[in-house]
């Protein structure tokens, strides 16, 4: 479904996994790759994008960066990273960022995705591999045989 | 959140065991560990088995290791750990697409021994794919020159090269480099290998990017290359035997963009740049100690930029030979007494100098810079207080259209007081270094000020102008300086900048200066802030909060004072025998912006 607002600008509906609808200008929807194939694929022209993989926490949160980046000019580059800094800082924790992240790969938003990654990234870099278990809650899940081995091959990396 | 979502991240959150990391796909967890740091993965390796798998495939390597802070058992360790890994892969064919790999030690001896057999046996364990290389090689003690490992001549996939041997230096062989595009040195120096410059121009094939970084250049530099885009000089040291000159002689085809950046220049030295197809050409923070030629031979250039440079010597020639060049821009330089920068262009049309400064250092004195060029056409000038009586400059351009010259106030007897015949345009905005809060204070500093900047030559060079804007200070110093006003017969735009808000005193200046102007049909005044004597004297304070709350409506309580102020200036013009009736008509527009930054107009009336 397109509709048009005042400025002319095209709209079209987005549609989350969870149903919920969001009608966002094209331009900024065709930030993500994916969106724009499927515009040029002719797929928005009836009813809104189902998006499967994406809900609509998720979603919203996509398209508030979009929005962002969309109405951005370069010459504002130090504000607008300053606006990133504090998109991810919100979606502090890691639960909301791996669904960010997994989002924007689905997307295909490169922006996004580089960001996101970025961040993850700083969170795991210099910390011990029990700080990261505990952080991620992730299990331990090597034998004491096996535990023993990676120990000894990763010793020289520990201090 | 309400309950249904709730419900929802709980079961996903439950399904996954709440481990969101480990379940990301691969593609997405190699993203991520691009991002992180050095010996990272093999620390996440250690996490669990799904990330030990994962670390393992991952196409990034990233290792660095100290030899010298550890027992021996651990460097064991460490080359039992990478040689294990490489292997691994090149046996079940893991693609491995970027590979950095630093290493520091303090003897010298041992570890040459150590690098030259690891990093050639590791390296072709890691050619399959290699895209990245990027090798650090930090030895406390001697010197180390080291060959381009094998590799680099071999892979057909190794696109990007970062070797950085902070003690040491690079011996290139005459050995064809197929496939890399872009390598970034970092070294001691470039010696002995005195024909690096001419290695990369025929064996390097398809290098499109070199970066020379915090080298010590102590060859002569000669590049000739067909496929280099672009080259950077940055932190280097140009050095040669005391007698010789150094020179630096870049030809290239396809040359785009030339920066030469944080450098000290100490020997003599000629660079001579011939590459027709050079777009950006860019020194910067740059150092020229002695005599300096720079030559600049191409055809499409059309931007120079020399920001931050000191030529301290006192003989620079900086000479451009291209027919294509549209804007330079100089700033923040110092320039040695006797230099030359020509710009042998008749295409110049915008120049930008500013925050420069002259410099004597010998019995000649200071020289003004020459600002020339038959068809530059604009010509932006920024000058600043630190430099107030540094910054000479002559204007010689007889096509010069239009002027914009802001910044601090300066020494204008440099300008000779003859009017710039071609300028149309003219944007003048000084703003004096000192502020004052006292009124007295205020008004002892402008006469002062009036009496070491002549602002009389300054306006006379203005005369032929179409459209003026210009702030008040300026001509509230002429008046103090002088009591006739100046003829502006082509006049017609003007615009009058008050700092604050207009003052009653500072609108008969303003009336002044309009009585040399004979052809005036546009006349704006605008003040930052509001304005009292803009508003209603006879009203109280309620019409400023009013003013506040009613978005800048217009009032008909503000003509009174606009009639004043029109009145004046009428005044004015009747005594210099009726010039008004050439006003066809005149407007005066008041334009007020507001604090936000928004601009409204108060009033407008029209006077036959």
């Amino acid at each position: 479904m397109s509709i048009t607002t005042e400025n002319n600008e095209k709209m079209i509906t987005l549609m989350s996994s969870d149903g919920e609808e969001f009608v966002v200008e094209e331009a900024v929807a065709a930030q993500s790759q994916t969106i724009k194939h499927l515009i040029e694929d002719g797929c928005s022209t009836e009813g809104s994008i189902p998006l499967p993989n994406v809900t609509g926490r998720v979603l919203s949160e996509v398209i508030q960066y979009c929005k962002k980046h969309s109405s951005s000019d370069d010459k504002e580059e130090k504000e607008l990273e300053a606006w990133d800094a504090e998109f991810v800082k919100a979606a502090d924790d890691h639960v909301a960022l791996t669904d960010l992240m997994m989002a924007a790969n689905f997307l295909d938003i490169k922006g996004l995705l580089d960001l996101v990654a970025q961040t993850l990234a700083n969170m795991i870099t210099g910390k011990s591999p029990e700080e990261v278990r505990r952080m991620w809650n992730i299990k331990n899940d090597f034998t004491p045989e096996e535990a023993e081995k990676v120990r000894k091959e990763n010793q020289w990396a520990f201090e | 959140m309400d309950r249904q979502q709730a419900v929802a991240t709980l079961t996903t959150a439950a399904t996954l065991g709440g481990d969101r990391l480990s379940k990301l796909p691969e593609v997405i967890m190699f993203r991520i560990f691009s991002s992180l740091g050095v010996n990272d993965t093999v620390r996440l390796g250690a996490v669990s088995k799904r990330l030990r798998h994962l670390c393992k495939l991952s196409p990034h390597l990233y290792f660095r290791f100290d030899f010298d802070n550890c027992p021996p058992q651990k460097s064991e360790q460490f080359i039992a750990y990478v040689d294990g890994q490489l292997e691994w892969r090149l046996a079940e064919g893991v693609r491995t697409e970027r590979f950095l790999i630093h290493l520091e030690s303090g003897d010298t001896v041992g570890f040459l021994l150590d690098c030259n057999v690891l990093y050639n046996k590791w390296l072709l364990a890691t050619q399959t794919n290699l895209r990245e290389l990027d090798i650090t090689l930090d030895s406390g003690g001697n010197k180390f020159f080291l060959p381009l490992p094998d590799c680099a001549y071999d892979s057909k996939t190794l696109r990007l090269m970062r070797l950085n041997f902070p003690r040491g230096g690079l011996n290139l062989e005459h050995k064809g480099v197929g496939s890399i595009q872009e390598l970034c040195l970092t070294a001691q120096e470039l010696q002995p290998d005195i024909h690096f410059g001419e290695k990369i121009g025929v064996w390097w094939t398809s290098l499109k990017r070199l970066s020379l970084v915090g080298i010590l250049i102590n060859i002569h530099l000669r590049i000739e290359s067909w496929s280099l885009e672009e080259l950077i000089i940055s932190q280097c040291r140009v050095v040669v035997a005391d007698y010789e000159c150094h020179t630096m002689t870049i030809r290239g085809p396809s040359l785009k963009a030339f920066t030469i950046s944080g450098t000290q220049v100490v020997a003599r030295s000629k660079i001579a740049i011939t590459c027709d197809s050079l777009e950006n050409f860019l020194v910067c923070g740059t150092l020229f100690e002695r005599t300096s030629v720079i030559k600049i031979k191409c055809a499409s250039l059309e931007s120079v930029q020399v920001c931050g440079c000191s030529f301290l010597h006192r003989n620079l020639e900086f000479a451009m030979h291209c027919p294509t060049i549209k804007q330079l821009k100089v700033s923040h330089c110092i320039f040695g007494s006797c230099c030359t920068l020509e710009t042998n262009c008749l295409s110049i049309e915008e120049c930008i100098i500013s925050e420069c400064k002259t410099y004597a250092s010998d019995i000649y004195g200071k020289r003004p810079i020459l600002v020339g060029g038959n068809r530059l056409q604009r010509l932006n000038l920024v000058s600043s207080h630190k430099y107030m009586d540094e910054f000479l400059l002559d204007i010689n351009a007889p096509s010069l259209e239009v002027l914009s010259w802001e910044g601090n106030p300066m020494d204008f007897t440099c300008l000779d007081g003859m009017p710039i015949a071609s300028l149309v345009n003219a944007r003048i905005d000084f703003k004096p270094p000192c502020r004052h809060k006292n009124k007295e204070a205020a008004r002892l500093c402008k006469l002062f000020a009036s009496k070491i900047c002549c602002v009389v030559w300054l306006l006379k060079s203005l005369c032929t102008v179409k459209s003026l804007t210009i702030n008040l200070w300026p001509i509230e110093l002429f008046f103090m300086q002088t009591e006739t006003s100046l003829a502006f017969d082509n006049l017609q735009y003007l615009e009058v900048v008050a700092a604050n808000h207009l003052l009653a005193d500072q609108v008969s200046v303003i009336a002044s200066f309009l009585r040399g102007m004979r052809d005036l049909r546009v006349l704006t005044i605008r003040c930052d802030k509001s304005s009292p004597i803009l508003g209603d004297p006879n009203n109280d304070e309620k019409y400023g909060k009013a003013m506040a709350k009613e978005r800048w409506l217009p009032r008909r309580t503000e003509q009174g004072t606009l009639q004043n102020l029109r009145e004046e200036s009428l005044g004015v013009t009747t005594a210099t025998q009726n010039r008004l009736g050439r006003f066809v008509s005149f407007y005066l527009v008041v334009l007020t912006s507001v604090v936000s930054g928004m601009v409204m107009y108060i009033s407008t009336f029209k006077h036959m």
